[in-house]
């Protein structure tokens, strides 16, 4: 029942984007080929922090894995399009299972810092190989627009399609995942771990298998970067991105998967607007260029002033829902390893 | 020295891209001779406008010394300008940052191919920024105009029809310099010290050609995210490298410089033109070791490199 109403929401969602696509501009569509990108990552992400109570600051480096997988797999198998984003995100999966292992007997901070380490460390391995990566300047990653379509057809809004139609499918599956027996199990561990470990739970492996799911997204967001932008380099690579993806996840609203909208669209389109206001405003380029920083910075500033519990959690304040079970206000996230009595009740009920 | 030697580089650069553009006036105005200013026939170009883009490092490693060509560029459209422009059009160059970061250049490409409908992608500058859009821009048929980088790569026409280079190639420079070396310090222990990418393979290929390989005692490269070059000048001094051939770009010859003076070592050093343009470079050995806590004298350190040009320098009146 509630596969088909996801499905239902998703194929409605697909109709729309269609529309929007055709009628929008070949840049807006490569934007929104980017917002996809980041849905992704940051969906993967926010179950991970929302619903198992993890954090990662790494995934950026998952996202590196995907993406030099699909660079590699092109290069040296020319696999087609359809069995790269699937392998890359297995691949990203295989290397979330050996991290996820070890984070396994980590929490909170502990857990911050050994994947902070993941994503410093991991880009610069492409520098120190540059044989197999390519070093600074990469490797190269070849997307053609079917010919079916035409030659006239704008290769963006391929892109478009390719990225959002992956987004969506991925959202449809998260929100399953959410709501089926793995998300509830989650949601008790990341609540009450003795408590679920009394229940029969496996915390270990549930928490390994959240990883896992989180790194598989993340693995997929960087076949969809390295198809949107058809090159991988260290430089999109660095920790401002898995930095990048922990903002965009609580700006959203942690645990929401509409939150993972809301926060890729304010990642990808907030720095681009500014620029463009800033270069139209007549300010040289070097002021122009270092002005999206610090907006971003007071846009993120503000957002956490007006909306505590994330965008999501603020539209569903003023429009006076209450949350669904699948997803957590940011108040009752927490990196402490156990959250006060009081709010166990509430899972109980739903 | 000559100052401002860059600077005039550029801004010549930008000259012979205003003749292109007169050239590209003409042809849109072929169908109505008579009139001169004709009807719009490209993207970027309108009745009264010529809209050229580029990509630039303006932030981020390679933003010192390379910050200031755009504005150089632009400072010669703007006398271009003030003096009727092109056929009546005035020349508008939108230049936006990638920071000298791949990844960022091909966003910032198709924001001004998409979004601002650029005529041509004029003086995109680096060798691994511009490699990861040039198939792009091909494929999108944008003119490519006066890449500012001597990367073999953009001599394709087959490959590449809408790309243009302009600066003698990186393994002909190689060449050049590995020449004078070979030439001038025979029997000495050269090293070298690179940029880990095209430009630097293709100017090492260059030496190669020319510098006997039993003379080479050390080969050290750099990727331009990496700002402590402290380990490859020390294995350079320990290989007992007389002679250091440098291709990289201003920020790590001065780096080098510094480096070195710091581990005293002292060897003759030849680099690039790419790196050693002397106000730019006496500019960032003063403001690097300002950082560090010390005074330089950023002139009396860039005395004594060896180093090649193309163009002649902008005191230099002997040509005119």
């Amino acid at each position: 029942m509630t596969m088909a109403r996801h499905a239902g929401t998703a194929l409605a969602a697909a109709v729309v984007i269609w529309a929007l696509s055709v009628w929008l501009s070949a840049f807006r569509d490569y934007q929104m080929a980017d917002v996809a990108v980041y849905v992704v990552a940051i969906a993967g992400l926010t179950v991970l922090i929302g619903q198992s109570g993890q954090i990662s600051l790494g995934n950026g480096a998952f996202m590196a894995i995907g993406a030099y997988a699909t660079a590699l797999l092109q290069l040296h198998l020319s696999w087609p399009l359809w069995a790269l984003f699937p392998a890359s995100a297995a691949i990203a999966a295989v290397a979330g299972v050996a991290v996820g292992a070890a984070a396994a007997r980590l929490r909170g901070p502990y857990l911050a810092g050994a994947t902070l380490l993941l994503a410093v460390a991991l880009p610069s391995i492409a520098t120190q190989f540059p044989g197999v990566f390519g070093g600074d300047q990469g490797l190269s990653v070849t997307v053609t627009t079917p010919a079916a379509l035409g030659a006239a057809f704008p290769p963006t809004r391929w892109l478009a399609w390719i990225n959002v139609g992956t987004a969506l499918i991925v959202l449809v599956l998260l929100a399953n995942l959410a709501h089926s027996r793995i998300g509830r199990s989650w949601r008790a561990i990341r609540d009450d771990e003795t408590a679920a470990a009394l229940a029969g739970l496996n915390v270990a492996r549930l928490r390994i298998l959240a990883f896992v799911v989180s790194a598989a997204c993340a693995g997929l967001a960087g076949a969809m970067l390295a198809v949107w932008s058809s090159q991988v380099s260290p430089g999109a690579f660095t920790v401002t991105l898995s930095i990048a993806l922990l903002t965009g996840a609580v700006i959203g609203g942690l645990g929401s998967l509409a939150g993972a909208l809301w926060g890729s669209l304010v990642i990808v389109l907030v720095p681009t607007y500014v620029t463009d206001v800033a270069t139209s405003h007549g300010l040289s380029g070097t002021v122009a260029a270092n002005i999206p920083v610090a907006v971003y910075g007071v846009v993120l500033i503000a957002v956490m002033l007006i909306f505590p519990e994330g965008i999501q959690g603020g539209l569903r304040r003023f429009w006076g829902i209450t949350p669904p079970a699948a997803t957590t206000p940011l108040a009752r996230l927490t990196l402490r390893r156990r959250p006060p009595a009081s709010e166990h009740q509430e899972e109980g009920t739903s | 020295m000559n100052r401002k030697h860059r600077l005039r580089l550029f801004a010549l650069a930008a000259a012979v891209t205003a003749a292109a553009l007169v050239a590209a006036g003409c042809s849109s105005s072929s169908s109505s001779p008579s009139s001169g200013a004709a009807t719009a026939s490209a993207p970027g170009i309108t009745a009264t406008q010529i809209l050229i883009g580029s990509h630039q490092p303006l932030t981020g490693p390679a933003a010192p010394g390379y910050s200031e060509i755009a504005p150089a560029s632009n400072a010669y459209f703007q006398y271009v300008n003030a003096h009727g422009g092109i056929y009546g059009r005035k020349i508008k160059y939108t230049y936006l940052d990638d920071a000298y970061d791949p990844s960022k250049t091909t966003s910032v490409v198709h924001q001004l191919v998409l979004q601002d409908s650029v005529y041509a992608i004029f003086n995109g500058l680096g060798t691994p920024t511009h490699l990861s859009v040039v198939s792009y821009l091909n494929s999108s048929k944008v003119p490519d105009l006066f890449v500012a980088s001597g990367c073999a790569c953009w001599n394709n026409p087959s490959a590449y029809p809408y790309t243009f280079g302009y600066q003698t190639d990186y393994i002909r420079e190689g060449k050049i310099l590995g020449s004078y070396i070979k030439q001038h310090y025979a029997g000495k222990k050269i090293g070298y010290f690179y940029q880990n990418d095209e430009f630097g393979q293709d100017g090492v290929k260059g030496l190669n050609y020319e510098i006997p390989h039993s003379q080479v005692v050390s080969q050290q490269s750099y990727v331009p995210t990496n700002v402590n070059v402290g380990p490859q000048v020390a294995a350079l001094k320990t290989a007992g490298a007389q002679v250091v051939v440098l291709f990289a770009i201003p920020a790590f010859v001065a780096l080098f410089k510094l480096t070195s003076l710091k581990l005293s070592y002292s060897p003759t050093l030849a680099a690039s033109n790419v790196g050693t343009d002397p106000s730019t470079l006496a500019g960032l050995l003063e403001a690097f070791a300002k950082q560090g806590g010390a005074t330089v004298s950023g002139n009396a350190l860039t005395q004594g490199i060896i180093t090649d040009y193309y163009l002649p320098s902008v005191g230099n009146t002997g040509n005119s």
